[in-house]
Formats: structure tokens, C-alpha cells, sequence
């Protein structure tokens, strides 16, 4: 299995095979991007073609001939947003209700976008029933399946970089993430939060921090949820008013830029319920990039293929 | 937490259950013979790279090349009403639309709304109100005029080794709301620091403030030892730990620091010490470093001299002075001379005025510890020596009774 990260700028992937029984990465690496990878892009002619040759230069260098697939693209690309709804009505109605929705946000994108809804675990204390609701442009998967069909490859799996990454986590942490826990990418333009409350999404945000003292929350899947006090938690870890993130039991953070001063800053914070972690530490991929060190600062940054690659591992491969 | 897969059927997707697919299947490896690697950036035909395939995966691949084409078809059931539809299904399609909004008006969501329109209405009332009374009847408090011979000049030298008596005029020392009043002190308080002849400070608290000083003079180390020409990212020393992010012009630099830094045994010890280049702007070395400050001996406790609130912010503020650093007076988070209170300073400098700064604090011996630092470089740097701009952050003591 094949697994792939788009992010804005580079490819990430990686390759999980098994033989005898025994899994084993067998590959770990990066390629930059020729072109930007955002939602723009598709208004290229030229792009079907530019990721065609990037599979194939992959597939070209893969120590074990693989034919399945699996993809995540960075957070640009999709809607995300949650929805809730009464209960007592059926599987259609709900549906119908959570198209509504969503087509009274999207307007007249609704048509040109590929849309999920999934449900969320609740407590039985809730009043409605919580759905995630995600849409991207059916252009970007109709591209990948059908640059990936003669390159000889099948897509298993089409993810969100930040929910494989929080996947990820799940599996290497366990139990010891905590109640409430996110994880948080620091980006090269923006960055991303995913929180986690008893074990299931609670909330998604994008926010900017556009200056040297404030911050900007662009995008937020619910008004509910402490996601607005963390990110206000992580401004003041910026300019040093405050050094803790109380608002949550652990904050995961990664880079997919590991030159990113912020980043690098936050390294050498020894704060007890902030970690970086590397995704390799118990399971050693067989050739690892270490183009940006080998530190988990840098091992980090492949957190959302190890989410992807575990979704085909055996639970007790790891734990 | 869920699982997403968005290369499956659009709509509402069911929970994923575990080993519903066959993981094995996927990820075993073909039998046949690895691919020869292609030309980078040409795109591989599918007669040479077809891997052999049975009749089932071949069905598979099938599947799956019309997954979105299949997807489309299943699509749900609210979309745009197109014009050749026949009148039957527009009243159809209508229909549906109007169930939709139907199901969203419920009875329960409607009293809310009204509920909370009520609420609106009155904090738009209430706020109304007050505005008014607060334009129109609220009568300001007299202001309290201070007498002018109470006040004194800001002194512009540096003051002699003793601090003037008598009260100081209250815009000297306090002009923060998180400061509050400053209350009497219940008895007579000495008016100039010198060393006392015993401690004016509980034992115990004396050692921390040793402890504190100890880390302000380690600070002080890191500070001179610093190259010059370089970009200060932080400097930040809390819980005797110092860290900071530098950019130095070459690596001798930064090997010159650590040496610098350890060269004293027994005082800083190194957790982590990072020389990376980085293809950013000059200065381009990134030094990152952790270092451990090693306690210092505190069976030995020295005598410190109590001031009350008046007196510590008047020292400090003409230790500012005298360091030639811009300061704001110092705020202190709770009145009760009494208890433990922290007490925080900030302003800016140039490094070497910053360095001095600390020394004096960490030669001060009153009742004022300062157990974190912060240095950052402003935003936009001005030319000649860098500059700093800080806080401290300390504990003010409470006098010994």
C-alpha cells in the first residue's frame, strides 16, 4: 500500500508491505510539488498531466511493486463543517436535511462538489444528533482516480492530511492523549487545529497569526468547542503572556515546514501537555527521509502518511 | 475518532466497522516481478506498467475507474430543477423542498428564537439605559490633587547609593489598573537600602530569592557572551532553565558560544545545543538552546532588607535609570502586603543596558526575586546595537515578623 500526502508545496509518502505476516514500512520520503497544490490548480490544463508523472516517478522508485493507494490532501481543498439534527427522523430525511445544509452554504458550488456526511458519536445526554459534513470539487477526485488507473495504481483511500494525522496520533498515543486533546499543524501560511473530545472529532479551525500580536480565526466547523480559547491560549504562548494550554489535556503539534521559526521556537518550550512527536519511534521504516534531519521535529512532518499507512496495520502491530 | 474515506459514495456514510476489509489483501506485494523505474518526470504507458492482474482485481479496477461516474448517479435528492423537467416532478421536487424547511421549523427551535429575541430586546434596552445614566447622571468622583510640594523632579543622574525619604508622588511608581493602591505600612520602614544586620525576610524565602539572583547572573552570561551582529529570536529563563533562538553570522560563532557557555563548570549545563544552517535572511546560523542552571549553594543564607511598595518601585524604577533602559513602573498583583505577590516590569533597551540591568537586580538584596525572563527583539529593529524589549517577572516577599 501506497500512502500519500499532498500539502501545499510536497508529497509525502510512504509504502507498507507485508510478507509473512510481518508488516513493515518499507519506505519513507518526500518530493517537491512543480505546482502549488490548491484548489486554483484545477483550473490548469496542464495539472491531470504534472500528476500523472509524479505517481509515476513515485511508482518508478518503489522497492516492492504496489497497485493500491491511498491519498490525503491538505485542508484547502474541503468543506468542513459540523451539522446537527433533531432526532427521530429517518436515514433519507437526515440526509435530505444535511443536503439542504450544506447547499445553502455552498450555493451554486453545490452542484461541481463531492459531499459526505458522517456521523458523530454523541452522548446520550444530547438533544440532537452530531454529523461532520465534508465536500470537495468532484474535479480534484475524478484527476486522482483517473491518473492513478494507468500508472497501474488503485485509490482505497481519499483522507483530510489533519484527520490522518489525528488517526495517527490516536494509534501511537492511546490512552494517553487525554479527554479532550487536538492536534495542531503549524503551517506555512496558516495554520490548522483538530480537537478531540472522548474519542470522537469535536471541532476543525483554520486561523492566521497575522502580526505580532494578534491572531485570526478564518475557518471553524462548529461554534462549540474550546477551539477558539486554544487558539487564543497559543497566541499568548506566542508573544509570551502566558506559557500554558489549559483549555485542553494534550496539544499535539506538527510542521510540515521545519524551517518555520515558530515551529522551532515552540521545540525548545518545555511545556508538561505540548508534544511533538516522532511517528517512527517504535516502528523504523525500512529507508527514511532524512533530508531535514532526523529529530522529531523534523519525523513529524510524515505524521499524516504514518495515519494514513495505520489505517492498514494490524492494531497489534504497534500497541 | 472517525475515519474518513472520501473516495467512497457521496451522502451519508455508515460507521466504519473494523476488519470490514480484507488489510492483508492490500498491502501483501505482488508476485511478479518489480517494475523497471521510469524516466523521472515521463509518465509510464499502460501496456509496460500494468502490473498482471487476476480477472477479480481486474473487475476491481473497474469498479473503481467508475466510482465517481457511480457516485454522481447516487447523488441525493435535492438539485437544481432543471428545465426539461416534466410539471409532475417540479411539483414533486417542490414538494420535498418544502418538506426540508418544514422539518427545520420546528415548534422547539421557534420558541427558542423568540426567547431569544426577548433577550436581545432587553440587553438593547438595558445597555440603552445605563448609557444614559452614565452620559447624563453619573457625577465624577472629585480628583485628589496632590499638594506641589510633594512632588518631585524625575531624577535625570544617576541616584547616590541611597534612595530619598519621604513619600514619593503616586504617578512615579504605579499607572497600571493591576496595580492597586498602595496600603500604609502598619509599622516604620527603613528609608534607605543598605545591607541590614539581619534578614528583614524569612529564611526560606531568602533562599529563593538566592536562587533567583543565581539565574539572573547566568542570564547575565548569556548575554555577554553573544556575538555581536546577531538576530535575537527569545531569551527566556524560567524554572532554572535558560532557552533561546539566535542567528549568528557563521558556525565558528556558534561554536564559540557553547564553549562560551559551558566553559564555567558547575554553573550551566546543556540540554540541547542546535547549530543548523538555515536559507533564510542574514544572519542565517540558527543556534537553539536549552541550558539547565545548576542550584547554587543556599545553606548560607544571606541578609536581604524588606522595602514596602513604595520603596521596591522606586529602587527598581532608578535601577532602570541608572542601567540608562527604558522601564514602566513595576505592577504588583495584589495589595496584601502580607502575603506572596508577584511583581512584573517591562520595558526595552539596548543589550548591553539590559545586561547591566540584571546585574544590578541581581545585586539588589531586598525583597524582590525576579525568577523569569524574557527578552525579544522588537519588530522593527532600529540601527546601531541590538536592542531588547523585556519583561521580568518576580516575587515580591513579605517582611519577616
Amino acid at each position: 500500500m501506497l500512502a500519500v500526502s499532498l500539502s501545499e508545496n510536497f508529497m509525502r509518502y510512504g509504502q507498507l508491505v507485508m510478507v509473512d505476516n510481518s508488516t513493515t514500512i518499507e519506505l519513507i520520503s518526500k518530493k517537491p510539488l512543480p505546482f502549488k497544490f490548491e484548489p486554483q490548480i484545477l483550473l490548469n490544463p496542464e495539472f491531470p498531466q504534472l500528476f500523472e508523472q509524479l505517481i509515476s516517478s513515485i511508482r518508478a522508485t518503489l522497492p516492492v511493486p504496489d497497485r493500491f493507494i491511498a491519498f490525503s490532501a491538505c485542508s484547502s481543498w474541503f468543506n468542513i463543517t459540523n451539522n446537527k439534527v433533531d432526532f427521530g427522523l429517518d436515514d433519507e430525511q437526515v440526509q435530505q436535511v444535511l443536503d439542504w445544509n450544506e447547499k445553502q452554504r455552498l450555493g451554486e458550488n453545490f452542484d461541481k462538489k463531492f459531499i459526505q456526511h458522517y456521523p458523530l458519536k454523541v452522548d446520550e445526554s444530547a438533544a440532537q444528533r452530531n454529523f461532520l459534513t465534508l465536500s470537495y470539487y468532484k474535479e480534484l477526485g475524478r484527476i486522482i482516480h483517473k491518473t492513478c488507473q494507468p500508472v497501474g495504481f488503485t485509490v482505497k483511500v481519499f483522507d483530510i492530511n489533519i484527520f490522518a494525522a489525528a488517526n495517527a496520533l490516536e494509534r501511537l498515543q492511546g490512552q494517553k492523549t487525554g479527554q479532550k486533546w487536538g492536534v495542531w499543524r503549524i503551517g506555512e501560511s496558516s495554520n490548522i487545529l483538530l480537537l478531540v473530545e472522548n474519542g470522537e472529532f469535536k471541532q476543525y479551525l483554520e486561523f492566521d497569526l497575522p502580526d505580532a500580536t494578534n491572531y485570526a480565526i478564518n475557518v471553524m466547523s462548529s461554534p462549540e468547542g474550546e477551539g477558539e480559547k486554544v487558539v487564543a491560549q497559543i497566541n499568548d504562548l506566542r508573544t509570551f503572556k502566558s506559557d500554558q494550554i489549559n483549555a485542553l489535556d494534550n496539544l499535539y503539534f506538527f510542521s510540515q515546514d521545519p524551517d518555520s521559526e515558530f515551529f522551532n521556537m515552540l521545540l525548545t518550550y518545555d511545556l508538561d501537555n505540548m508534544h511533538v512527536l516522532d511517528p517512527f519511534a517504535d516502528i523504523k521504516p525500512i529507508d527514511l527521509y532524512t533530508g531535514d534531519g532526523d529529530g522529531p521535529g523534523a519525523m513529524c512532518q510524515f505524521l499524516d502518511v504514518m495515519g494514513l499507512l495505520m489505517r492498514f496495520m494490524p492494531e497489534a502491530h504497534h500497541d | 475518532m472517525i475515519r474518513l474515506n472520501l473516495a467512497t459514495k457521496p451522502g451519508l456514510q455508515r460507521p466504519e466497522k473494523k476488519g470490514a476489509e480484507n488489510v492483508a489483501e492490500l498491502i501483501t506485494p505482488q508476485t511478479t516481478a518489480p517494475a523497471q523505474p521510469a524516466p523521472p518526470g515521463e509518465a509510464i504507458s499502460s501496456t509496460q506498467e500494468m502490473p498482471k492482474i487476476d480477472d477479480e482485481l481486474f473487475a476491481a479496477v473497474e469498479k473503481n475507474l467508475e466510482m465517481l461516474e457511480q457516485a454522481e448517479e447516487e447523488e441525493f435528492i435535492p438539485r437544481h430543477i432543471s428545465v426539461a423537467q416534466t410539471p409532475e416532478e417540479k411539483a414533486e421536487e417542490e414538494k420535498k423542498e418544502q418538506q426540508i424547511e418544514t422539518l427545520l421549523k420546528r415548534p422547539t427551535r421557534r420558541k427558542i428564537f423568540t426567547a431569544l429575541r426577548y433577550i436581545i430586546i432587553l440587553a438593547v434596552l438595558g445597555g440603552g439605559g445605563y448609557f444614559v445614566y452614565w452620559k447624563f447622571f453619573n457625577v465624577p468622583a472629585p480628583k485628589i490633587v496632590i499638594p506641589s510640594e510633594m512632588e518631585e523632579p524625575v531624577p535625570t543622574s544617576p541616584p547616590s547609593d541611597s534612595i530619598p525619604t519621604g513619600l514619593v508622588p503616586e504617578q512615579s511608581f504605579v499607572s497600571s489598573e493591576s496595580a492597586p493602591p498602595v496600603a500604609e505600612q502598619p509599622q516604620a520602614v527603613p528609608q534607605v537600602i543598605s545591607q541590614p544586620t539581619t534578614s528583614q525576610i524569612d529564611d526560606n524565602y531568602a533562599r529563593q530569592i538566592m536562587m533567583s539572583e543565581n539565574a539572573l547572573l547566568q542570564v547575565v552570561q548569556v548575554l555577554t557572551n553573544l556575538p555581536r551582529g546577531i538576530r535575537l529570536q527569545y531569551l527566556k529563563c524560567k524554572d532554572q532553565k535558560i532557552s533561546f533562538i539566535i542567528y549568528v553570522n557563521t558556525n565558528d560563532e556558534a561554536v564559540r558560544l557553547k564553549s562560551a557557555l559551558t566553559a564555567v563548570p558547575g554553573q550551566l549545563s546543556p540540554e540541547i545545543f542546535y547549530i543548523e544552517q538555515v536559507a533564510t535572511q542574514t544572519p542565517n546560523i540558527q543556534v537553539m538552546a536549552i541550558f539547565k542552571i545548576r542550584p547554587p549553594d543556599v545553606t548560607q543564607v544571606k541578609r536581604y532588607q524588606y522595602l514596602n511598595d513604595v520603596q521596591l518601585t522606586q529602587t527598581l524604577w532608578s535601577t532602570g535609570r541608572r542601567s540608562q533602559i527604558n522601564q514602566k513602573p513595576l505592577l504588583i498583583s495584589d495589595p496584601d502586603v502580607l502575603k506572596i505577590r508577584r511583581g512584573e516590569l517591562s520595558g526595552n533597551g539596548t543589550l548591553t543596558a539590559c545586561t547591566n540591568l540584571l546585574r544590578s537586580y541581581a545585586q539588589n538584596s531586598i525583597n524582590y526575586g525576579i525568577d523569569q525572563v524574557m527578552f525579544q527583539a522588537p519588530a522593527n529593529l532600529p540601527p546601531g546595537e541590538l536592542a531588547l524589549n523585556f519583561t521580568f517577572s518576580g516575587i515580591i516577599y513579605p517582611q519577616k515578623i
